[in-house]
């Protein structure tokens, strides 16, 4: 099981390259200090920890070759793609009064009178945790030898926690909150970043027929 | 302490007619320099990386580079191997050749290449080399690329 | 077609001497002829025409600067021209060169592509981690090298900071061609926040490049690439790359700048703009406004080219930090009071020889690096027209 972890210590800069786009925008945008987005980096770390587990509950159930052939079919990362660009835009232009994420003493209760501000880091790490990078494939071929789920799943956690140590200064981005234009500039990022995933998303649906 | 500011910011203005000069009339020294001390080259996706192997023809040669796999990061999953085959001149119409890509010892694919309208065939022997990702005649080679997958 | 009258004032003589407007010029001469000749005077006649019609024109415009004391208007010309020469100057030598101004994968490999100072922001995180550049050119000893780029850039940031994008840039001067088309704005409100969307940019362009290991603001974002070099289209994503580069180009450096009479690339678009804003932060050149003599009336809020005052900036008496020390502000206050200022200087003390430390070093870039466009594109003209031929 530690094997999971290593293997996510030695690739977890490569997950952190892949979800920079998404991430930093977003820290931006938000323009929170360090403790808060500290939060918001948790909630989108415990996004990412659900689209893994989601992963080893599938390698575990359907055959792990099945699941690797869903990381080679383009249309379906497509789809992910499209849906992670679709909430970023949201993110991006359309989110102008929405509520911190990062409001911690009170998100309970926002959660409970049906504000749920933290769906939205958790989405964003929910869907670059499906977004199947070349770190989780290998994670997802390792996860190939083992034939129970709590096996499966001990496996994806581990290797969660691995990548997740390249995520611990993120919230250092925090410290850029005292300048308010950088909110503008994370949501109008996390609006290009969306025309990027966009476009990405159709060409792996088209597939073939577009190249 | 004013006048000392004062002093100072005419002197730096005028070293900035001096950087001026010094940038535009010495650029070729010091881009030389620059190179020297950063160690900065262009990225092997582009030049394809150095070359790994040669292999003698008599009148021609066959260059392999390394396999391609460059990324910010750790490696990406998807990568090259390119090949040249020079010079132009003394080339023969077709080539026909196995291929290493990772200089291992093993034969990853075969390769037959008309050079006279640069039309190339790839044959794979292993998993690792995909496809021939592209042929080109350049003025003094004639190149290939073949798409690779990390093990 | 409006009818533009020429303001009186552009020609009238400021209060410096003619004597003092000759020296001053004098090692601009020297200086100009040895940077556009490159060390080595022309011997062939047409080549002699093209030069001698560059010196005039480049020393004729320094002069009329000194002399008048407008800054901007002089170069506005010199800019927009610089920016025509070049489209002209290099398309024709890549016609010579490969027949078409097509970029193939061939060129690419043997590393053929001139570097453009607009990629960098998306090369330096490469760069530093793996010692690579990610752009298909080479290295050194070639025309537009990477190295070469590189210490044209280091040096006029050093001396100029974000007046590299005023006084430099070879693409500039097509929006600021476009957006002086329009006396009246036909668009006057521009929302605040549209100031931040190059910083935006420049954070997406970064760290795409740094994914994808290869240069995004190239391979998706620039327009420019309508004008100079573009890749044959040869898949549907190149398509696709090639109407975004269109589209671009005529919404942001055509349309647009008609429309607002600002440079809306380089003040709204452009990652390399925010990116060299930084540079400003070190510069000695900056812009004072004098708060005294201010009487609020915004001429130069709204004149700005590239968005870089704001009546916060003003009542804080200097620009915001993407100020291209273009000079516009200067030319349009009507009371005088803004002016080119050294960092350490009080407001409004010895403008005078602000402005002719900041004008050497700014006009020295301009001359020698827009000076050899000209004198390129003249060439090419004159030979088109003596021979019917550009080659």
């Amino acid at each position: 099981m530690v094997q999971g972890f290593f293997l996510g210590l030695s690739t977890g800069a490569v997950c952190l390259a892949y979800c920079a786009p998404t991430l930093v925008p977003y820290i931006l945008g938000e323009g929170k200090g360090v403790w808060q987005t500290s939060i918001i980096v948790a909630q989108f770390l415990g996004g990412r920890l659900l689209g893994y587990l989601f992963f080893a509950v599938i390698a575990w159930g359907l055959n792990c070759s099945l699941v690797n052939q869903l990381g080679s079919n383009e249309g379906a990362i497509g789809v992910i793609y499209i849906i992670l660009a679709a909430a970023l835009a949201l993110y991006g232009l359309a989110n102008k009064s929405a509520l911190c994420a990062g409001r911690s003493s009170t998100w309970s209760g926002l959660w409970l009178n049906g504000q749920r501000p933290a769906m939205i880091p958790m989405s964003l790490g929910f869907l670059t945790g499906l977004n199947l990078c070349p770190p989780f494939l290998l994670a997802l071929a390792n996860a190939s030898e083992f034939n129970q789920l709590s096996q499966s799943i001990l496996f994806f956690f581990n290797f969660f926690l691995g990548t997740t140590v390249y995520f611990i200064p993120a919230p250092l981005l925090g410290t850029f909150n005292w300048l308010p234009a950088f909110k503008v500039v994370g949501k109008l990022a996390a609006a290009i970043t969306a025309i990027y995933y966009l476009y990405t998303g159709i060409v792996m649906i088209g597939g073939g027929l577009l190249l | 302490m004013r006048r000392l500011r004062v002093v100072l910011s005419y002197i730096v203005a005028v070293l900035m007619i001096v950087v001026a000069v010094a940038a535009l009339a010495g650029s070729n020294f010091l881009a030389a320099k620059l190179v020297a001390v950063t160690g900065i080259r262009v990225s092997p996706w582009y030049t394809g990386g150095e070359v790994a192997n040669i292999i003698e023809h008599g009148s021609y040669q066959t260059l392999i580079h390394r396999p391609v796999f460059d990324a910010l990061i750790d490696q990406a999953t998807e990568g090259f191997v390119q090949l040249d085959w020079q010079p132009l001149a003394a080339l023969p119409e077709y080539i026909d050749e196995d291929i290493d890509c990772f200089g291992n010892g093993n034969i990853d694919g075969h390769i037959k290449l008309d050079t006279r309208n640069n039309i190339a065939q790839f044959t794979s022997y292993s998993s690792q080399a995909v496809s021939l990702a592209g042929s080109y005649k350049l003025k003094d080679r004639v190149t290939i690329r073949v798409v690779l997958l990390r093990d | 077609m409006t009818n533009r009258v020429i303001n009186p004032d552009i020609l009238r003589p400021s209060a410096v001497s003619p004597l003092k407007v000759l020296l001053c010029s004098l090692p601009m001469l020297i200086l100009t002829a040895f940077l556009i000749s490159r060390g080595s005077m022309p011997v062939e006649p047409l080549k002699v025409v093209a030069f001698s019609m560059t010196y005039i024109l480049i020393n004729g415009l320094f002069f009329l600067m000194i002399y008048t004391g407008k800054v901007y208007h002089y170069r506005a010309i010199l800019f927009i021209t610089v920016a025509v020469a070049f489209i002209i100057a290099f398309g024709a030598n890549l016609l010579e060169e490969r027949g078409s101004m097509l970029l193939r994968t061939e060129n690419t490999l043997a590393g053929d592509a001139p570097f453009c100072h607009l990629v960098i922001p998306a090369i330096i995180i490469p760069a530093v981690v793996t010692k690579t550049i990610i752009f298909p050119g080479t290295i050194i000893d070639r025309f537009a090298s990477i190295s070469g780029m590189l210490v044209l850039w280091l040096g006029a940031s050093v001396a100029l900071g974000r007046g590299w994008c005023s006084w430099v840039c070879f693409y500039g001067g097509l929006d600021e061609g476009f957006s002086c088309l329009c006396r009246k704005p036909v668009i006057k409100n521009i929302a605040d926040q549209w100031r931040y969307l190059p910083w935006a940019v420049l954070l997406v362009v970064v760290l795409v490049s740094a994914l994808t290991f290869s240069p995004a603001y190239c391979e998706w974002l620039c327009p420019f690439k309508t004008v100079t070099e573009f890749s044959a289209i040869t898949s549907f994503k190149i398509l696709v790359q090639t109407i975004i580069f269109l589209l671009l180009f005529i919404s942001l450096v055509v349309v647009l700048p008609i429309l607002t009479g600002r440079r809306i690339q380089c003040g709204l678009f452009c990652p390399f703009a925010a990116f060299q804003a930084l540079t400003n932060k070190f510069n000695i050149f900056t812009i004072g406004i004098n708060r005294e003599k201010c009487v609020e009336c915004k001429r130069c809020v709204k004149g700005c080219p590239t968005f870089s005052l704001d009546t916060v900036s003003v009542k804080q008496g200097k620009p915001l930090l993407s100020c291209t020390k273009c000079g516009k502000c200067i030319d349009n206050c009507p009371k005088q009071a803004i002016s080119f200022r050294l960092k350490g200087i009080p407001v409004g003390v010895n403008t005078q020889s602000a402005k002719i430390l900041f004008l050497y070093p700014a006009f020295t870039f301009a001359a020698a690096v827009g000076g050899g466009f000209i004198y390129g594109a003249l060439i090419r003209v004159l030979k088109l027209i003596t021979t019917g031929s550009m080659f």
